[in-house]
């Protein structure tokens, strides 16, 4: 195969076939997340309500009062926070295991679930009259800190290189969940409210969780989005993208705090919800090859459908009782991680 | 592009691995750097590429890397390692494409004119037919070649190329030597080469210059540098320099068995 001219040559670029693929997925999981539930709605009704109220034209569909207010106000909020949460997470961990060229990396990776769990727990066993308002803010706090520690913990030791910080996020990730197991065994009475939060949980009073997070979404996303080639020239290891003529520790340091700031506002809200940062990565890359201009993009929104998809089994199995998110996501997504990685034609990490 | 070090010094914690030195090359000369290992060869490329700390001064056109700053720097100076991290799962063209990125703003992407630079290059080194490829399924001479497009794509007026043939056999040593040699009719620059096979270096540089423990400890010509004695002392090697038609032959010579 000789190749004539420029036409046949393609620089690493979005896949928008891709991407078309995915937001069908994104509208057919947010369908089904609002349709299916203890009380199910019509799912014809439900798609004129949306496309009525998208174009502010009142009253398009014939679904009751109740329906409507089961639709906004609790099926809706829910189905957006999935996606707001399992966008940010898989997004986060995309990007971390760019920037750490390291296919392990996921978004706790720098001490983010340690130091949540640690400020959630404070909470929880000293503040029970005021956690709910005060969890999220801990658990936000307590995550940007141990990152915080671990990377000037990183610099201290080793400069910007990311094994130094890899290490030392370790390090620190072991002291918080030191720190938070010891509080926990001194406030037993608190464990089961602990680990309930560990397992990760999306209930939502109204919009308020979604407005909360919504603006750490849209900017730590942006920023990340916007560093998709970078990410690409960081694949060539720091000293040639330093050659390239980019700064990778400036570069990483701009991700990871991103990433970081974005995950612990998700995690803030929804508690530590496990193997979305790292499996649905993975499974882009498989699909689509690791040029993360197509990579991060589709992460993001295959990482919305993988959670929205995940939560609407967690409330819908056991109904009415409902199973914590954290178990269906490793329960779907690890099956279904071993399908991919067999029939994938080569593994990339 | 010339390239000059003024009392240039490079250390790693308390480790002096340059000291003091100072060195010119002018502008499209090839200058061979030899050394035994651990004499600064490497060390001394990267804190010309500005990828290492130092001080003393550095200037590529009589501009010092500060004034430059790293964008324009590697605009002007390209960095080919001993050993690339070679990702996988990416085109060769792509790959070549990152060479582009000193020229592309902060978050910009490559455009037309990018991929007709990387074309040109490729078509250069022979690798159009594998433009497509995954850049982790070449052989080892053809990823070698790859990785110099990628730093050509960069369009670099000084190319510093470490160690470029160690890990290729003596036909794809000779063919990738010649090829960098051809480059430069077409592509005048300057080029700062590590190299470790004293015969070819003799045989394709304009210039040597042999570093000991982190100083200039021989420089001149191939016959100059090249000598018996100065192999025995700075290699700790037994060697005979045979002069052949147009130039001289470094040879092992395997000493009285024990």
């Amino acid at each position: 195969m000789a190749l004539a001219d420029a036409s046949e040559l393609r620089a690493a670029r979005l896949r928008w076939g891709w991407l078309g693929i995915a937001l069908g997925c994104l509208t057919a999981a947010v369908l089904l997340g609002a349709t299916l539930g203890p009380a199910s709605l019509p799912p014809w009704q439900v798609i004129r309500e949306l496309i009525g109220s998208a174009l502010f034209v009142g009253d398009a569909s014939e679904l009751t009062d109740t329906q409507q207010s089961i639709l906004w106000q609790l099926r809706l909020p829910r189905v957006v926070l999935a996606g707001l949460v399992g966008g940010m997470l898989s997004l986060a961990g995309a990007s971390y295991q760019g920037v750490f060229r390291n296919p392990l990396a996921d978004p706790y990776l720098l001490g983010v679930a340690a130091g949540a769990g640690l400020g959630a727990t404070v909470v929880i066993a000293y503040l029970p009259a005021a956690s709910a308002s005060l969890l999220p803010v801990a658990a936000f706090a307590g995550a940007v800190l141990a990152v915080l520690v671990a990377y000037l913990v990183g610099r201290s030791v080793g400069g910007r290189s990311s094994i130094t910080l890899i290490l030392a996020g370790v390090a620190v990730a072991a002291f918080f969940t030191a720190v938070q197991t010891y509080l926990q065994q001194r406030n037993t009475e608190t464990i089961r409210q602990v680990y309930s939060w560990i397992l990760g949980r999306l209930s939502t009073t109204g919009w308020s969780e979604v407005l909360s997070l919504l603006p750490y979404v849209a900017a730590c996303s942006a920023v990340l989005l916007l560093h998709r080639r970078l990410l690409d020239v960081m694949s060539v290891g720091d000293a040639e993208a330093d050659s390239l003529g980019i700064r990778s520790g400036r570069v990483r340091a701009v991700v990871v705090i991103a990433a970081t700031l974005g995950t612990a506002a998700a995690v803030a809200v929804s508690g530590l919800i496990a193997f979305v940062g790292i499996v649905v990565p993975h499974t882009v890359r498989l699909m689509v090859g690791p040029s993360y201009r197509s990579l991060l993009p589709l992460s993001m929104v295959f990482g919305a459908v993988f959670l929205i998809l995940s939560d609407l089994a967690a409330r819908t199995v056991a109904s009415p009782a409902e199973l914590p998110i954290g178990v269906i996501t490793a329960f779907i997504g690890a099956p279904f991680f071993v399908l991919v990685l067999r029939t994938s034609r080569r593994y990339i990490a | 592009m010339s390239v000059t070090t003024r009392g240039l010094k490079v250390a790693y914690g308390s480790n002096v691995v340059i000291d003091d030195l100072d060195l010119a090359v002018s502008t499209n000369e090839w200058l061979g750097v030899l050394g035994p290992n651990g004499s600064g060869k490497t060390t001394l490329l990267k804190a010309i590429a500005g990828l290492v700390g130092s001080s003393g001064s550095i200037t590529v056109d009589g501009s010092t890397h500060r004034e430059l700053g790293r964008k324009s720097l590697a605009r002007r100076v390209a960095f080919v390692a001993q050993d690339p991290v070679i990702p996988t799962g990416i085109s060769v063209v792509e790959y070549v494409l990152l060479g582009r990125t000193p020229h592309l703003s902060y978050l910009g992407s490559e455009g037309k004119d990018d991929i007709e630079v990387a074309r040109s290059v490729m078509e250069t080194l022979f690798l159009l037919p594998f433009a497509n490829r995954y850049l982790d399924d070449l052989s080892g001479g053809e990823r070698q070649r790859a990785v110099l497009a990628r730093a050509l794509a960069q369009a670099p007026s000084v190319l510093l190329l470490d160690e470029p043939t160690s890990a290729l056999d003596i036909g794809h040593r000779q063919r990738a030597l010649e090829l960098i040699g051809s480059i430069r009719e077409e592509r005048p620059m300057t080029i700062v080469a590590a190299m470790h096979d004293l015969t070819l270096a003799g045989q394709f540089t304009d210039r040597l210059v042999l570093l000991a423990e982190g100083a200039i400890a021989a420089d001149g010509m191939a016959v100059e540098v090249l000598t018996a004695a100065n192999i025995a002392r700075f290699y700790d090697a037994t060697v005979e320099v045979i002069a052949v038609d147009g130039g001289i032959v470094v040879v092992p010579v395997r000493g009285p068995r024990p």
